[in-house]
């Protein structure tokens, strides 16, 4: 009997051990926490086992999004695995909030003074020829500093069945179904990957997911292709009077959902009611700050409108796709809460059912004035209706996606990827993402103020491999932050690569032990 | 006598719900990370001056102890604030988002009872027999399985290779049905739509089962074993030696002392069903308060949080009332 | 009812003997606790029993099938994840990992349970109020939400997240040993102990915990596999144990997203914890017949 309850207390002990057994310490070995989200847990892990063959002791931990984050600003963490997305199709929304000292964005606390003035000569010039060699620039002190363990950009890759035809994923994640025809049935279902959007008001969100549904709703002055390009969309004509002013002429016979025509009052409400404090309903829009420095909107004639900068902004228009033309009768009518529980817009299709948590039925709006010239199909839709589903869950977007009951889904896992090409009813539609993955490092403390440490590290990734195994190749790698579609990239800037003898031989150098 | 306990059971609630109110706030506040942030779609993506004029309409850049009374105040008068995400008073939220939790939530603990407790009482009455292992048996993958694992396997099976359930969603979107109620197969009744009933069933099953299947796991381990234990008491015994009739005794006399541990049982899981089924909620797309919640705790958004749990709250001080009332009318033995 | 022989159930010192003696011979218990034993076994001798480094990645052979399968892996009985890691020797390790979760949460929720609980059911009144309320202001919390909550105040960690489980698992036992406590004070066996003028102390545990802690002890085993299941909830929304810690939890959550094209890397880590809940509760069945006098008395 006591033997027995001694046995089970050794066993628990021995268990314990087992836990929390040291993994072998010595004198000067670069040991540090490798933190990520669990969706880039396998790629950490990964990592981790590069590293450890050098010597390098590495711990992942997983954490949740906001609580890192909040950790991570606060200086805490040491090395953790970020993502940060670009809007603009510019480096302003990417390398600018990342490496500009003391910005919030800028998560490794990297300071460089020559670094900040070329960002800042970068989004502000007005030479674009300047502006490039500016980025240039930017690009090869990072290589050469390395303040994070430079990533690589993605594929988004979404599904749809082989019925879903003219439609092509949009790298700005928009999901344009004005221009989709379907083989069979009107309607077309969308499975959304997220629990729920936040709103249907086009001036109370930041977030891409309720914008793809609300771009269907609404049109903007200008749009984008399925890649870079801004076209006109419910602006006729674009005229830039001077380098901070913008003038823009509407397209006429234009009409809300409401049966309003819309207007240059329309327009100049839609953007007052984001630039000036508490005009939604007492609440101030988070939109603001993605407007730069554009200081005041007026109306010039019936259906000319006039917008003026404080200073230039190159990406102004990069900026302008992602702001969406409300009617201002009818919010003034209703209320801005009510508006935001039944839109009104001018695209393609208009709302008729649903929440933002559940699923959201639109359909066709037969007065569509007939979208963007340059993006063909121009007229009203040809789908009756649109339907977005939230389907959080991929493994239930896939099986939704077989079963024929959504016909475009966003975000297939890469490792489903060969379940949807097996099958002759799916297939999977591929584009560049636009948001830069790395493992960015806290430059203002051991060990990684550093920079021979920071570029060991570098080399001592094979990303290639990691790519290529956890990613299916859906990954391209990254010389620096800067991404291959975004303004002033440089093509010949060569990533670091793997090359674990160089990285030893720096860590030897900053002085720590390698095996 | 029985009025006056239940006015001061009824009493104690408002000091639970004030200690509630005040944990939630505290816990809140306590998580790394800033809400406007979040908002502001990336953090570090803002200027200061968007942060400040969000920390306004929010409230946030004021004392905490005045954020507190303010929750507290508005809590008592029904008023939960506006989501910080959303924009929308919670109040709304909560209640478009409960009955599609509470609907999925009773049609799991139905399914549940209804093969739970007379698989229980089989199991007890044939202990050790074929019936009891395989049954027992199969508790056990209800219980052990992680409720993702099985959606996912259901989904496969049941909505992609056999087609007899759709995967995921409360209705196809070909049924329109106005929300009245918020339970679709109240609103379809209530609307005479029967394909819109139909329709809801079909997306109720597959979730249904998968949220029951821990339930009705523990509910005929549950079962099981009080229905042993009854079987074995005196009375039982007394009363089959007087010649009752076996079945009688069982289900009559046996099954209603044997329900006590069940009662509790089920009136705990019942609570864990409203708040826990976040997974199930994800896997199959249903638009529920679980999801809401798991979604605002990330996003830290409080009032969402806050009032979520002041509504679970709530919901368990009923539920427990209603066990305690069960218990007098069970077993006249114990007095409240 | 009054003519019925009050079955005064037998005090004595002979009870811890003959609980393990007669627990031995109990074949559903000695079933169960082979199955532990061998599951605990195996964690313990991990180093010697695993086949592979359950750390170590192989990328490009990743999510290989089970060796028995078509385009299986030699070697990988169990096919490997989506690192190309073993998972039958992740199991293994992962049993560490799992066993301590499952029992950790359930002896620091089942103690403090059962004692609160008995304190309540036996000296009512205020005591019973106020702890009531307490379990009442807790139970309040679902059960995820609160954990999520901790997990993401404290951060990753084992014992974060076996102080997360904890922390709220203790009301269950409380109300369950309360309940029970109250039904059985109330009967005649108790009262009868009281005119031979036992103590309470002693009523309590000579004659109430024996005749109701088998119900705690019941849903302790059911406990200790929805603690290991928790787990894999928390890692399914990305708050899990660290990695270098496998748990099955997590591998079964690790595996959902390839679930439809590799189902093995999270139906096998998932049957692990089905085995080892199957097995405590065949101990707890068995402990129960055990400690339950009226069974004894037969």
């Amino acid at each position: 009997m006591h033997r027995q309850r001694l046995a089970a207390a050794v066993a628990v002990a021995v268990l314990a051990l087992g836990i929390w057994a040291p993994a072998g310490a010595q004198e000067r070995t670069l040991a540090f926490a490798l933190d990520t989200e669990a969706f880039r847990r396998p790629e950490a892990e990964a990592i981790a086992d590069n590293l450890r063959a050098l010597g390098i002791q590495t711990e992942v931990r997983v954490w949740e999004r906001t609580s890192l984050i909040a950790r991570i600003q606060a200086g805490e963490r040491q090395a953790y695995l970020t993502d940060w997305g670009s809007a603009f199709f510019d480096p302003y929304d990417l390398a600018e909030p990342k490496f500009t000292t003391g910005g919030r964005g800028n998560f490794s606390f990297y300071s460089n003074k020559e670094v900040d003035d070329l960002l800042v000569a970068g989004s502000t010039g007005t030479d674009n020829a300047r502006r490039r060699d500016a980025y240039f620039k930017v690009q090869e002190i990072l290589f050469r500093e390395a303040p994070w363990v430079f990533g690589y950009f993605r594929q988004d890759t979404h599904g749809a069945s082989t019925l879903v035809e003219n439609w092509e994923p949009a790298m700005d994640s928009r999901i344009n179904l004005h221009d989709v025809r379907l083989a069979r049935g009107g309607v077309v279902a969308v499975g959304m990957n997220t629990n729920a959007i936040v709103t249907f008001d086009p001036a109370m969100f930041r977030d891409r997911k309720t914008e793809t549904v609300l771009r269907n709703i609404f049109d903007g002055l200008v749009t984008r292709t399925t890649r870079d390009k801004v076209v006109l969309e419910l602006a006729a004509a674009m005229r830039q009077l001077s380098p901070t002013v913008y003038e823009f002429t509407l397209r006429p016979g234009v009409v809300f959902h409401t049966g309003d025509a819309m207007t240059a009052d329309d327009v100049v409400f839609t953007f007052e009611r984001i630039l000036k404090e508490g005009a939604v309903g007492g609440q101030s829009s988070p939109r603001k700050a993605l407007l730069g420095p554009l200081d005041r909107v007026e109306r010039v004639g019936d259906n000319v409108v006039r917008f003026t900068l404080a200073r230039p902004f190159p990406v102004f228009l990069q900026a302008l796709v992602h702001f969406q033309i409300v009617p201002r009768r009818y919010i003034q009518t209703v209320g801005d809460r009510a508006f935001a529980e039944r839109p009104m817009g001018t695209g393609p299709f208009k709302y008729l059912a649903g929440r933002v948590d559940s699923q959201i039925v639109l359909e066709r709006f037969e007065q569509y004035y007939g979208g963007a010239p340059e993006l063909p199909p121009v007229g009203p839709a040809s789908l009756r209706g649109v339907v977005f589903r939230m389907m959080p869950e991929p493994a239930t977007r896939v099986a939704a996606l077989k079963a024929g009951e959504v016909h475009i889904i966003e975000d297939v896992p890469v490792d489903l990827i060969g379940e949807l090409e097996r099958d002759p009813r799916t297939a999977v539609r591929a584009t560049q993402g636009t948001r830069v993955f790395g493992i960015e490092l806290n430059n203002a403390r051991p060990p990684f103020n550093d920079v021979k440490v920071r570029q060991a590290l570098n080399y001592a990734v094979n990303w290639e491999a990691i790519l290529r195994a956890v990613y299916r190749g859906y990954a391209t790698r990254l010389s620096t932050a800067f991404l291959p579609s975004g303004f002033g990239y440089n093509p010949r800037q060569q990533a670091y690569p793997y090359d674990p003898a160089r990285a030893r031989a720096l860590l030897r150098e900053a002085g720590y032990a390698v095996r | 006598m029985r009025a006056v306990v239940l006015a001061r059971r009824v009493l104690t609630t408002i000091p639970i719900m004030f200690g509630v109110a005040v944990i939630v706030f505290v816990v809140m506040r306590m998580l790394p990370g800033d809400p406007v942030d979040v908002i502001l779609g990336q953090a570090g993506a803002a200027s200061q001056q968007d942060l400040d004029r969000l920390r306004q309409d929010f409230y946030l850049d004021r004392p905490l102890g005045e954020q507190l009374l303010r929750f507290i105040a508005g809590a008592a008068r029904g008023d939960l604030g506006t989501s910080f995400a959303r924009r929308r008073p919670v109040f709304a939220m909560l209640v478009e988002a409960l009955p599609a939790t509470v609907e999925l939530a009773l049609a799991a603990t139905l399914i549940a009872l209804a093969v739970a407790i007379p698989v229980g009482v089989l199991s007890a009455v044939y202990q050790r027999s074929w019936l009891d292992r395989l049954a027992m048996g199969g508790a056990f993958l209800g219980i052990s399985m992680p409720a993702f694992w099985l959606g996912i396997v259901a989904i496969m099976v049941f909505a992609v290779r056999l087609g007899w359930f759709p995967t995921s969603g409360r209705l196809s979107h070909e049924v329109l049905l106005a929300p009245t109620t918020g339970f679709v197969l109240v609103d379809s009744v209530l609307a005479r739509n029967w394909a819109a009933l139909a329709d809801g069933l079909r997306h109720l099953v597959l979730p249904a089962a998968v949220l029951g299947a821990g339930l009705l796991a523990i509910v005929a381990r549950v079962m099981r074993s009080s229905m042993l234990e009854v079987l074995r008491e005196q009375y039982v015994t007394t009363a089959r030696s007087k010649g009752l009739a076996g079945r009688l005794v069982i289900w009559r006399h046996a099954m209603r002392n044997a329900l006590i541990p069940t009662v509790t049982v089920v009136g705990l899981q019942l609570g864990v069903l409203l708040g826990g089924n976040m997974i199930v909620e994800t896997v199959f797309g249903w638009p529920g308060m679980g999801r809401l919640v798991v979604e605002a705790i990330f996003n830290r958004d409080y009032p969402v949080v806050q009032g979520a749990v002041m509504l679970y709250a709530m919901t368990f001080v009923l539920a427990n009332l209603a066990v305690d009332l069960c218990y007098i009318y069970l077993d006249p033995r114990i007095a409240l | 009812m009054g003519t019925v022989t009050v079955a005064i159930p037998p005090l004595g010192a002979r009870r811890g003997v003959g609980t393990a003696a007669r627990l031995a011979r109990h074949p559903s218990a000695v079933v169960g606790a082979v199955v532990v034993a061998v599951m605990a076994g195996l964690a313990v001798l991990a180093p010697l029993a695993a086949p592979f480094d359950p750390g170590a990645s192989r990328l490009e052979g990743r999510l290989a099938p089970p060796a028995w399968l078509a385009g299986g892996a030699a070697g990988h009985w169990l096919g490997t994840d989506g690192l190309g890691r073993d998972i039958w020797s992740r199991i293994i390790y992962g049993g560490r990992v799992s066993l301590l979760v499952g029992l950790a949460a359930t002896v620091l929720s089942l103690v403090p349970g059962l004692i609160l609980g008995l304190a309540a059911g036996f000296f009512r009144g205020a005591t019973d109020a106020a702890l009531s309320r307490f379990a009442e202001l807790l139970m309040a919390f679902p059960h995820l939400i609160f954990a999520i909550g901790v997990m993401a105040a404290l951060g990753p960690g084992f014992w974060n997240l076996v102080m997360a489980l904890a922390f709220k698992g203790w009301v269950e036992f409380f109300r369950v040993a309360r309940g029970d406590t109250l039904s059985q004070s109330s009967r005649e066996y108790v009262g009868a102990a009281r005119a031979l003028g036992a103590s309470g102390a002693r009523i309590l545990g000579r004659h109430i915990l024996p005749n109701m802690i088998h119900t705690s002890l019941v849903l302790g085993t059911l406990r200790m596999g929805h603690f290991i299941v928790l787990e894999a909830s928390l890692s399914f929304l990305g708050m899990g144990l660290p990695p270098r810690l496998p748990a099955w939890g997590s591998m079964v959550a690790d595996g959902r997203e390839v679930m439809l094209t590799a189902w093995w890397v999270s139906t096998f880590p998932g049957l692990a914890i089905v085995f080892l809940v199957l097995a405590v509760n065949l101990i707890g069945e068995g402990l129960r017949d055990v400690l339950d006098p009226r069974l004894r008395s037969e």
